[in-house]
């Protein structure tokens, strides 16, 4: 019977919690992957048990994303508004600048975006007044 | 002007929300040959329109577990891996105005004919419908003239029917349709021509024909060329549809031809492999059947409650080497009302068009014929038949019984006189004279190979002098004994002049 890659996952997260020797468990796994010819299925199991061992840590991985190189005050205010767009989560930031956005910012966990950059803007005007 | 232009841009401004707003998003984890797969939307629909962050556009079309596979429709070269998509919140539809009539499309109702868009408040049109219901329609009893004789007097089409048109390549299936498209003219239908994965040249040869006889003032010509992406050619037919759907809700009479739902069925295999859905018969995907049937099955008559409208769809399937029994031709011969079957052998032999009767059939039958057409035809199949079973023994005509001579002469003067020239369709009282002159023996004394050039005369002398039986039978419909006086009169005063 052929599994999917997130049931692999669910299970790797399974053997990981309250594993004494995570090591030892990563190499089995990764010698059952080989033996069972999984390796080309690894990126998304390892993709989506990051994701749930996140979720089940309360925490969530998020790229926030602006136009620009953003200074410590900034940061600080970005983070804000990352906790409110986000609430209830232990949050893991990573700062990216992605000059194509134009101006504003941008959020992006796995799932899900908050989108305020100028790029948007400009694009929804364009196809609004184009109608 | 100006100032109109720029107070309503202002006012579209001041009037525009820019919040940002949480949404759902997905990552392109795979992307080629027209489909990507993503992670993440883990809500969204089942033909959901999927944008992506490159503006590329897609649909929803595989849910699974983890992933979601989205059928690419443009911008397929500028999709990433690793770039967001979200939903959009809208099903696929297509933008649909009065002013569509007479400009060549793409499955997504944009313009290739280089025209400008297309005028007029549009209505959004969903691809995807739920074919009217039982109570919702009426059964089919208006005829659809084809304008060729053989069609029409022996597989008559009705407004609502959905007839397939079916034979192996280059036996004159378009020619059929194209045909029923040019006779429309002055008949209150609106066409719309499905070219479904053709080469662009025949569909510009087919648009510049269609032009030429002024059929273009009321066809509309949806295109997915064989260069498009196979996803277009997917849509196009539900294009199509949902187009006719837009004009039947007006209480309108439309006619669909899809050329061809071979092809599409390819486009469909195509798709639903890449996007490594289980194989079935001869590979095709398990619901191919569905996918011709839920299309069909929105061509309908609708009753006077309902507006009164119709759809006549006209499937056109190639077969390959003669066999209607293979998977896709089966399936769509079990779903529509009737097939027009077109063999290569007869097409050789100069009968054109090369319509097997024997085998071709209209469910609808005399009920989409005007009662003038059925007095005719009546017996002519019953004449065909006895002839395809006695052209065996043709060979031996000194040997055969005055009875047996006489059956093969008429079945032989029927078969050359239901020849046709193609872009040459007839009126149907032109249709009614030529056949009852047939069928009550006006033709027994002309030769075979004379009863072409006797037609052509026939109707030139009927166009010129003879307006008064053809005026008769569009009027009453019916052959009527004063009709019939008339008529039998131009026709012995016609045979006078040929015989000379």
């Amino acid at each position: 019977m052929r599994l999917t890659a997130s049931q692999y996952a669910k299970a790797l997260l399974a053997l990981s919690a309250g594993a004494e020797d995570p090591k030892r468990v990563a190499s089995s796994f990764l010698s059952y992957a080989r033996k069972n010819r999984l390796t080309k299925k690894l990126p998304d199991i390892l993709r989506i048990f990051e994701g749930l061992s996140e979720a089940k840590a309360g925490k969530l991985s998020l790229s926030i994303e602006t136009a620009r190189s953003a200074d410590a005050a900034e940061r600080e205010a970005l983070g804000r508004l990352a906790e409110a767009s986000f609430p209830g989560k232990k949050l893991l930031l990573r700062y990216v600048v992605n000059a194509d956005l134009v101006g504003g910012v941008r959020m992006l966990s796995s799932d899900e975006m908050v989108d305020a950059t100028a790029k948007r803007r400009l694009r929804e005007l364009e196809s609004r007044i184009k109608g | 002007m100006a100032n109109t232009l720029i107070d309503e841009l202002k006012r579209q401004i001041a009037d525009f929300d820019h919040a940002a707003k949480k949404e759902k998003i997905g990552r392109v984890m795979e992307t080629g040959d027209g489909v990507a797969r993503l992670s993440g939307l883990s809500d969204v629909a089942s033909s959901e329109i999927v944008e992506f962050e490159s503006g590329a556009v897609g649909v929803a079309q595989n849910l699974e577990e983890s992933e979601v596979g989205v059928m690419i429709l443009s911008g397929a070269e500028s999709v990433k891996e690793g770039e967001t998509a979200k939903a959009t919140g809208r099903l696929l539809s297509v933008p649909v105005s009065d002013a569509i009539v007479g400009r060549v499309v793409n499955a997504l109702g944009a313009p290739l004919d280089g025209r400008g868009e297309i005028a007029g408040e549009r209505k959004l049109m969903p691809m995807e419908k739920i074919a009217p219901g039982v109570i919702t329609r009426e059964s089919v009893h208006e005829p659809l003239q084809t304008g060729i004789k053989a069609i029409d007097a022996l597989i008559p089409i009705g407004r609502g029917q959905r007839e397939l048109i079916i034979g192996d390549r280059q036996t004159g299936k378009t020619a059929v349709a194209i045909d029923t498209i040019v006779n429309q003219k002055g008949q209150d239908v609106i066409c719309i021509y499905v070219a479904i994965g053709q080469k662009e040249s025949k569909v510009a040869r087919i648009i510049g024909e269609l032009a030429k006889r002024g059929a273009m003032d009321y066809t509309v010509v949806v295109s997915a060329g064989a260069s498009e992406p196979a996803a277009l050619s997917f849509l196009a037919p539900y294009a199509g549809c949902a187009i006719g759907e837009y004009f039947m809700e007006q209480g309108k009479d439309v006619l669909v031809v899809y050329d061809d739902l071979s092809k599409h069925a390819w486009a469909y295999r195509q798709i639903a492999l890449i996007l490594r859905r289980p194989p079935g018969r001869e590979a095709y995907p398990g619901d191919v059947f569905y996918v011709h049937s839920r299309l069909l099955e929105r061509s309908a008559k609708m009753d006077r409650n309902h507006g009164g409208g119709s759809i006549t769809a006209l499937p056109i399937i190639e077969t390959q080497a003669g066999d209607v029994s293979a998977y896709i031709p089966t399936n769509v011969i079990s779903i529509t009302d009737g097939q027009i079957y077109l063999e290569s052998d007869l097409f050789y032999k100069g009968i054109r068009p090369a319509l097997n009767v024997g085998l071709s059939v209209s469910r609808v039958g005399s009920a989409a014929q005007i009662k003038a057409m059925k007095q005719v035809a009546g017996t002519l199949r019953l004449d065909l038949a006895q002839f395809r079973e006695l052209e065996a023994f043709a060979q031996f005509g000194s040997d055969l019984d005055e009875g047996t001579k006489r059956l093969i002469d008429r079945g032989r003067r029927a078969v050359e006189l239901l020849k046709q020239p193609q872009y040459a369709p007839l009126v149907v009282e032109e249709e009614v004279a030529v056949l009852y002159a047939l069928s009550r023996g006006h033709l027994d004394a002309v030769p075979t190979e004379k009863i072409r050039e006797w037609e052509e005369e026939f109707l030139s002398f009927l166009r010129a002098e003879g307006g008064d039986a053809l005026d008769a039978i569009r009027e009453k419909k019916e052959l009527s004994e004063e009709v019939e006086k008339v008529l039998k009169g131009r026709v012995e005063e016609f045979n006078k002049r040929f015989a000379m």
